[in-house]
């Protein structure tokens, strides 16, 4: 029975500490039962071969002792949901800007712009993954935590279903949303007719680069009315039509159309602000103009994202179908 | 969605599965009103239609007796020592109050599937 030992002894290594011998010792009579049952009808001792057959019936060791053990898991069912969420969460809100700031800053990391876009981000792949690592650790060893008090403090129950937020029609558009896209983009506009200054800064001028006064001059103005003019009237008029929608489907494209440039413009190392430090050599300001232009460069990111989600929203709005219900999409397009 | 033979019948197995063992509880009890050790409980379980396999029946018969329903000893019988568990005060109690909720089941189930029919 040097067969049925080996087994024991690989079971007992899994099973709970305290019960352990009588377990074993109640699963080896249940062993030998069964060879001698099996001997009985066959009127022979049993070879390896069927001894082997009859433990494999019985199960992995480690399954068999499994089912001593009490139920555990480190997220149980009841939170998992919430724990994928926020990392979701996390994975979106701070690592996507992170990665953008970081290739960004480490673009023009040299004052005078332009570099490499290959080697910017193959140095920011290892504090990369080492953040993700740290916050995948952080966000797990918080919700294994709550796993484990959460029963005693009755947070899963605390939520009542007078709490919950009634669902938002995606076809009215809140009227505060309107009006600060509209006021936003009207500012913008006059600033870009000169009518508006923006603050003077001493020793430093930020400019649109000349590419941009000349080439897009016309298509950013006729954006920026479009778009101050669909939210005025969505101020007063919240519900999305078709027409409406195909209409601000075209301004989305013209949008696109502006931004795609810009972006072409800064992979391709040149600026599309002009930077004018009347302090040469001031690290300070060095510093300041960097971190200017990496956040013209998210921005810009963030805009084309932006418009292209809103785009395929508002074609769906213009083709009679309802926009895509996603918390992200609704983050992107402003919604 | 049509499934195939092969995934109908693992769904059946499956869904069987579930059937059963939600009967084990008061299968088992029954049985024990006589005193039993693992391998002979299991035997006479198979023997009236209940086939059981012992990575499910022992840690049940555990569960059953930290619940205060059955009480064991072991005791040395061919020359082989071996745990014999039988009903306790309160699993006589409960093994009544399940059979009658067992009786109410079947008889709700059985005027379901006879008004079905």
């Amino acid at each position: 029975m040097e067969q049925l030992d080996r087994y024991l002894k690989h079971v007992k290594f899994w099973l709970p500490k305290a019960q352990r011998d009588d377990i074993l010792a109640e699963l080896s009579e249940e062993l030998r039962s069964q060879v001698e049952e099996q001997e009985s009808s066959r009127q022979r001792p049993l070879n390896a071969a069927e001894i082997a057959d009859l433990l494999q019936k019985f199960g992995p060791p480690m399954l068999v002792a499994q089912r001593y053990l009490p139920q555990q898991s480190l997220i149980g069912p009841a939170l998992f949901p919430m724990y994928r969420f926020v990392l979701k969460l996390v994975w979106t809100y701070v690592f996507a800007p992170w990665l953008i700031i970081g290739i960004a800053l480490h673009i023009f990391a040299s004052f005078g712009g332009g570099g490499p876009l290959r080697p910017a981000i193959q140095a920011m792949l290892e504090p990369f993954f080492n953040a993700f690592v740290v916050n995948f650790a952080a966000v797990t060893g918080i919700f294994a935590l709550l796993e484990h008090y959460h029963a005693g403090s009755g947070l899963l129950n605390a939520a009542s279903h007078r709490k919950i937020r009634p669902l938002r029609d995606l076809n009215r558009v809140r009227r505060s949303s309107s009006i600060g896209e509209f006021l936003w983009n009207f500012a913008f506009l006059l600033w870009w007719i000169n009518v508006l200054h923006t603050p003077v800064i001493p020793l430093l001028d930020i400019k649109p680069a000349p590419i941009i006064q000349h080439a897009l001059y016309w298509p950013i103005l006729f954006l920026l009315a479009a778009q101050s003019a669909i939210a005025g009237f969505n101020a007063f008029r919240p519900l999305w039509t078709r027409r409406r929608a195909a209409i601000r489907a075209m301004a989305d494209a013209l949008g696109l159309f502006v931004v795609c440039p810009l972006l072409g413009i800064w992979i391709s190392g040149e600026s599309f602000i002009t930077v004018i430090n009347r302090k040469e050599g001031d690290d300070f300001w060095a510093a300041g103009i960097m971190f200017t232009w990496a956040w013209c460069v998210i921005i810009l990111v963030w805009a084309a994202i932006s418009y292209l989600i809103r785009l395929l929203q508002d074609v769906r709005r213009a083709t009679g179908k309802p926009p895509i219900r996603n918390w992200a999409l609704q983050l992107f397009a402003g919604e | 969605m049509t499934n195939t033979p092969e995934s109908n019948a693992d769904l059946y197995e499956n869904l069987r599965l579930e059937l059963r063992r939600g009967c084990l509880v008061i299968a088992v009890l029954g049985q024990l009103r006589d005193e039993r050790y693992g391998y002979t409980l299991r035997k006479a379980l198979a023997d009236d239609g209940l086939e059981i396999d012992e990575g499910t029946l022992y840690p049940l018969l555990r569960r059953l007796e930290s619940q205060g329903l059955l009480v064991s000893q072991w005791r040395e019988e061919e020359k082989r020592n071996k745990r014999f568990y039988k009903l306790s005060g309160d699993g006589k109690k409960m093994l009544k109050q399940l059979r009658e909720e067992w009786e109410s089941l079947n008889a709700s189930v059985k005027r379901i599937l006879a008004n079905e029919d």
